[in-house]
Order: C-alpha cells, then structure tokens, then sequence
C-alpha cells in the first residue's frame, strides 16, 4: 500500500481570514489527505460556531472530529491519529473484500467467527503501511494557556508513531505565521522519537486565524515537500532582498 | 473513548432491563449494569437469557478491535488451556442498534476487587503476593511473544472466592515489536520518559514497578511526580524516601529502569525477599526497635526486683 497522508488541526477558535476551510479540507480529502480536527474547549473560546467549524471541516476533510479540554490533549492527539489510521485501512481492506465477495457490506457480511483473518491484516496493515502526518497548529493569542499541552501532546505523538514498524513522519507547521506568512514551517518531516518543539515564542497576537488557507499550504507540503521547500526559501529571499534595499 | 456521536448516543440509551440480541447466534441478554469503560468499548454485566448465567458483555463500535480482541484471547486461551488467568470467552455477535450497528463479545464475570482496592485491605506482604501471581501471568503471555501493554489496578482483579489474581481487558496486547496502542499514563514508561512505545517485555515489567511502588505510594503522589520537568529523577527520588528495605528498592529500580530479562527473574527476587524476612514500613521498625528497649528493660527491671542486684 502507498503512503497514508494525514493533517490533524488543532485549534480553538472559528477562522476568518482566506479561503473558506471547509472547501480547502474538501481539496485535501480529494487528493487522498485525511484531515482531523481536534478543537479544544477550554474556556468555551470555541463557541457553537467554532464547533459546527471544525466538524464541518473534519466531514469534508473525510477525517476525525474531537472536542476536548485541553489536558486531555496529549491522549487526544494520538489516539485520533491512531483511528484515523485504522479507519482508512478498514475501508480499503473492505473496498477489496466487497469486491471479493460481491456483498456491499464487506466484513460485516462475514460471520463473526470467520473475521479473525482480516481483522488480523487490517492490524499489520495499521502498524506497518508508511505514514505522513502534518500537525496544524492554531497558534492565536487565545492559545496561550494550552501551548505546554500541545507541546507534550507533539511529544507523546511522536514517541507512540516512531514505534510503528512503518516509516512515520511528522511535520509541524503553525498559522499564522506572522502578518504577513499564513504559516511556519516549524518542524519539517521528521521520523525522530521525542520530537520537542517550543511553541510559546511562536504565539501571534495580530487576532487572524487563517484555517483555510492553511490547510491549503499542507496540501502542497504534502504533495511535493521539496516543492514548499522551494517556495518558502524563495520567499526568504525576496525578503532578504527587500530589506537589503530599504537598507 | 473515541466513538462518533451516534454510537454514543445508543450505548446512552442501554438501561437496566434492556434486552439486545445478537444478530447471527440469536442469543438474548439482559442488561443488568455497566461495570466499566476500556479505551475502546463498555462493559456491561448482563444476563443470558436462555440459560440465566450472568456474564460480562463488552460492547463497542469498532468491529475490528472487538473481532482483534476476542480473537487474541481465544488463541491465548488455547495455548495456555490449565491457567484461565484471563476470563473465559463466551461469544461473538453483532447488535443492530438502528442507526448504527454495534458489536461485542461475551465473557466470564468475574467477581472480585480491584489491585487498588485489594491493596488498601492487605498487609505489604500479600499485597506483593499479588505482584508475584501477576508476573507468574505475564511471562506466560511473554513465553508466547506477547504483551499485555495496559497494565494498571482497573485491569487486574482479585477474585474474592480464591484470592487469585485475573487479568481483564486484553484490548492492548500486542506481538512483541509493535507499537502499543492502549496504555494509561502513569504505568507508561514513555510518559516518564524513559524509554520507546515499542512493546518488549520490559515495558510490561516497566508497569509492574510502577504497581508495586504503589503499594507504598499513593497513585496522586505519582501522578504529580510525572508532570514535572524531569520526572524520571522524581520518581527515583520517591523509590528512594518511600520504600524502606533495601531489597525492594533495588526490585522497583531493576523494574523501572528495564534490567530485568523476565517477568520470572522479577518474581524469583521478590519471593526471595518474601521468604527472607517481614515487609513494612518504617513506622512498623520503630516499633518493632521500642518493644524490644522496652523487654530488655522491664527484663533487667524484674531480674534487679527478684534477685536484689
């Protein structure tokens, strides 16, 4: 099986700059990129609009949607990582199985007794085929509080996904990521244990929170890395340039 | 427990009385009442209703970890058919819970306390007892490349007839070199930060440590200790102030820090600790050491009164 691509969204609030989230996840979902959203609650920042926001999102993005506190985050992170996983290997095993057995319900066709099998494959399946997962890191002001949880939440991600016996990568990329950048790049993939990244030096005050166009940035990281290398180094460039000029 | 909303809202509306069967053997049970909540399914003691044995149903949305669960258990079940340190399994089926189709197995229920509870009743030394049956268990389940993953005082029983200790929830167990996928925090030797996710023995016995220091320590005590900065030094720090002889120290050390090659070389040295001499605290020495001043003193007393010295 190819690689599995996943973006998991952690945020607290509704977004209200770029393009439209839902629609970006929609283009993720389309080009085989899985999008989970975690929202957190804490201070009921998120509000009902903000949960409608990342449940939508999570439908279009095909992926997972959870609404925690922000100490149960370091659980939260990985195990939604590790459902995401095991439900896209149940639904390709299964796209086979129907085949196989002409029956649109798959393995629930099956008797219960005769599942062991290929509840077994889809086991291997979940802990040997390659994964790339990026972090989406809301880093907004209101994030403050909850920045030491998601820092360990990356910890512990990192720590169970570089146990697999597949190869697990892991980028992390915050937004915004300053006025003028909707992201930043803060981690490139990775397949280091123990990944430890600060977060509180990274929190933005300017008030936007750029979801959609976010998201949008994953898509293309996830597709040609070296490609958003690319990108992004020119862009340092150009702004190399420009001071040089002011100077 | 992860579970979309609809799931959650059927496994709301099982009550007292409910009767659910099963779609493919037709078995009728009634739910009687939860008895608990595992990472990845509920638990609930119901009644058979064609032979009114009770049992232990564990109910979940995800047919792939029910089916792994009971699958794993059967096969150990098999292989290790004198020792039933797990409960026996029942059946297999599917409900149809109109919007969404659960499915579950059937189990032994086994009546009995939890580690935790078992512990606050017994001495120190039937409370290491327990450990040791416990490891007795474990390297059974190692003799056969697997680990138990999840190990914590929910999941480990102490049947009241026999005093005998069981293993419940066999959702975490995993082959050896995989990654764990069901761990709680404290007895999870990555949240100490010392050492991977991948399953060996030592990440079982890393559990065990943990277990044992709690017979001296409370489960808070510990809890605080992993969220500071460097917790592995606290934890040493606790090993070292809590337990009192020498011997333990050391066990809980080897426990902790992966030296031991089996659960059976940790069972062989806490016996041996066992039969060497009385476990407690140090309340108990100070005891111990102020009765016998105090025989020697009221001896010399009597000896001086009868003999006039």
């Amino acid at each position: 099986m190819a690689e599995l691509k996943q973006v998991l969204l952690i945020t607290d609030g509704c977004s209200n700059v770029g393009q439209d989230p839902v629609e970006a996840a929609k283009e993720l979902a389309k080009h085989n990129i899985t999008v989970n959203v975690i929202g957190i609650i804490d201070h009921g920042m998120i509000g009902s609009k903000g949960i409608a926001e990342v449940q939508s999102i999570a439908r279009a993005g095909k992926g997972l949607c959870e609404i925690v506190k922000s100490h149960d985050l370091t659980y939260t992170v990985q195990a939604v990582t590790q459902q995401a996983l095991n439900l896209t290997i149940e639904h390709v095993v299964n796209r086979q199985l129907t085949e196989m057995l002409g029956d649109k319900r798959g393995i629930q066709a099956l008797a219960p007794e005769n599942r062991g099998k290929f509840v077994e494959l889809m086991d291997d399946l979940s802990e040997q085929t390659p994964l790339k997962i990026v972090l989406l890191i809301d880093v907004s002001a209101s994030m403050r509080s909850k920045m030491k949880n998601v820092e360990d939440a990356i910890y512990n991600l990192s720590m169970s996904l570089q146990a697999r016996t597949g190869n697990s990568e892991i980028a992390v990329i915050a937004f915004p990521g300053s006025i003028q950048e909707h992201t930043k790049m803060l981690s490139n993939f990775t397949n280091e244990p123990s990944l430890v990244i600060e977060l509180c030096s990274m929190l933005q005050t300017s008030g936007a929170t750029p979801t959609g166009p976010a998201l949008l940035a994953v898509q293309q990281l996830l597709n040609d890395d070296n490609e958003y290398l690319r990108i992004n180094t020119s862009i340092n460039r150009e702004r190399e340039l420009v001071d040089y000029v002011v100077k | 427990m992860l579970s979309n909303n609809a799931t959650a809202h059927v496994l709301k509306t099982f009550h007292k009385g409910m009767i659910v069967t099963g779609i493919w053997h037709k078995e009728a049970y009634c739910i009687h009442r939860q008895i608990g909540k595992g990472a990845i399914g509920t638990v609930y003691l119901v009644e058979q209703l064609s032979t009114s044995q009770f049992c232990a149903m564990k109910v979940a949305d995800s047919m792939q970890a029910i089916a792994a669960e009971y699958t794993r258990l059967a096969d150990i079940h098999k292989e290790v058919r004198s020792r039933h340190f797990g409960p026996l399994l029942y059946e297999l089926d599917d409900i149809d819970a109109g919007l969404v189709r659960l499915h579950f197995y059937t189990m032994e229920y086994i009546e009995g306390v939890t580690f935790n509870n078992a512990i606050t009743k017994s001495s120190p030394r039937q409370s290491l007892q327990y450990v040791t049956q416990l490891l007795i268990h474990l390297q059974c389940l190692h003799d056969r490349n697997l680990i138990f993953s999840d190990i914590k005082p929910e999941n480990i029983l102490i049947e009241s007839k026999k005093q005998l200790v069981r293993v419940v929830d066999f959702g975490g167990v995993v082959p050896v070199g995989r990654m764990i996928k069901q761990y709680s925090v404290i007895y999870d030797r990555s949240s100490w930060r010392m050492g991977s996710r991948k399953s060996d023995k030592q990440y079982d016995i890393f559990a065990v440590g943990i277990l044992l220091l709690q017979i001296f320590v409370s489960q808070n005590d510990l809890i605080k200790a992993q969220k500071k900065a460097r917790p592995m030094f606290v934890l040493y720090g606790i090993i070292h102030r809590k337990l009192a002889s020498v011997e333990l120290k050391r066990i809980c050390i080897k426990a902790i820090s992966g030296k031991y090659q089996s659960a059976n070389n940790m069972h062989t040295d806490i016996e041996l600790l066992l039969s060497k001499k009385v476990i407690n605290h140090y309340k108990l020495d100070y005891v111990f050491w102020a009765s016998f001043t105090f025989m020697i003193g009221s001896i010399l007393y009597v000896m001086n009164q009868t003999f006039k010295w």
